[in-house]
C-alpha cells in the first residue's frame, strides 16, 4: 500500500519497505535510506542517503509543515483509499453534492432506497431558492449525511449512492 | 541587530532571519532573507521601487530534488499511518522488499 505525499502540487508515492529494523523509504521508484530523528520541540534531523539536514517539523492531522534551510514547505500525507474514494464517487455521479451553502428542505429518499436517474434525492434552499438535487445515475442510497432543517457548506456530500444493477429496471416498475 | 559595518549588520540580520522559524502561518521571512542577499541591497543602492523592479530574481527558486526528497522523507516518516501500513506487512513479505500483490 502506498501513501502519497502532496508537496508543491506534486504527488509522491511513498511506503516504508523491508523488515522493521532496516526500513527503507520507497519514494516513487527510488529506494532511499532515510531516517527521521525528532529532538526538542519542533527540532528534528532528516537523513536521506547519508546526507543529514536539520529541520523543524510540525504535524497537524495529515498536514506536515517542514522548515528546511530557511524555507517552509507545506506537505500533506494522503491515505491511498481517501485519494481514490474522492476520485471515484465524484467521477461516477454517485453523490449529491451541495452546489452552494444552504439548508435542507426535504429528503424524499431513505438509506436503502433504489433511485433512478433524474429522481430527486434532496431538496435544498440556498439564497432564497429551492433547488432539487437529482440523481445523475441510477443507484441505491447508501448514506445520507444531512437532515431536514440542517445547514451545510458548499461541496458537502449530502447523499451518497452505490451503483445498482437493477436501477434502470426499477425505473420501469 | 547591530554591527560595526553595513556588511556585518546585513550578515547578522540574515543569520537572525535564518534562525527564525514560524510554522503554521505564511510569513515573508524567506523573502526578506533573499532581499538582504540581493546585490543592490548589499551595496546600499536601495530605492522604493527596488522590489517591484527585481521581483523575479527575489522569488523563491524551485527547490532541488534533494530538498524535495528530504521534505517528502520527513513528512512520510513523521506519519503514523505510513508506519502502520509498513507494520501491517508480514515479516516474510517485508524481507522481499518492494514487491506487493
Amino acid at each position: 500500500m502506498r501513501h502519497f505525499v502532496r508537496l508543491e502540487q506534486q504527488d509522491f508515492a511513498v511506503a516504508l519497505i523491508g523488515p522493521r529494523l532496516e526500513r527503507r523509504l520507497l519514494l516513487d521508484d527510488l529506494v532511499l535510506d532515510a531516517e527521521l530523528q525528532r529532538h526538542h520541540g519542533t527540532q528534528a534531523t532528516v537523513r536521506v542517503d547519508g546526507v543529514v539536514r536539520p529541520i523543524h517539523l510540525a504535524v497537524a492531522g495529515d498536514r506536515v509543515l517542514v522548515w528546511l534551510d530557511g524555507e517552509v514547505f507545506d506537505a500533506a500525507v494522503l491515505e491511498p483509499l481517501a485519494l481514490y474514494a474522492g476520485m471515484t464517487a465524484a467521477a461516477s455521479g454517485l453523490e449529491a453534492r451541495a452546489p452552494m451553502p444552504g439548508c435542507v428542505v426535504a429528503l424524499p429518499v431513505a438509506v436503502g432506497d433504489i433511485v433512478r436517474a433524474g429522481e430527486t434525492l434532496v431538496v435544498i434552499e440556498s439564497m432564497k431558492l429551492e433547488v432539487n438535487l437529482r440523481a445523475t445515475s441510477a443507484g441505491r442510497v447508501v448514506a445520507i449525511s444531512c437532515d431536514v432543517g440542517r445547514n451545510f457548506d458548499k461541496d458537502a456530500v449530502l447523499v451518497l449512492l452505490a451503483a445498482h444493477e437493477g436501477g434502470e429496471h426499477a425505473a420501469t416498475d | 541587530v547591530h554591527a560595526p559595518t553595513r556588511a556585518q549588520a546585513l550578515a547578522r540580520t540574515r543569520a537572525a532571519l535564518h534562525e527564525t522559524v514560524l510554522l503554521g502561518c505564511g510569513t515573508n521571512i524567506a523573502f526578506l532573507g533573499r532581499l538582504l542577499m540581493h546585490p543592490l541591497v548589499q551595496n546600499g543602492e536601495v530605492h522604493t521601487s527596488l522590489i517591484q523592479e527585481h521581483l523575479p530574481s527575489l522569488q523563491r527558486p524551485p527547490p532541488s530534488p534533494a530538498t524535495l526528497y528530504a521534505v517528502v522523507a520527513a513528512a512520510a516518516l513523521s506519519s503514523a499511518s505510513v508506519e502502520q501500513a509498513a507494520d501491517a506487512v508480514p515479516p516474510l513479505h517485508a524481507a522481499i522488499g518492494a514487491w506487493r500483490n
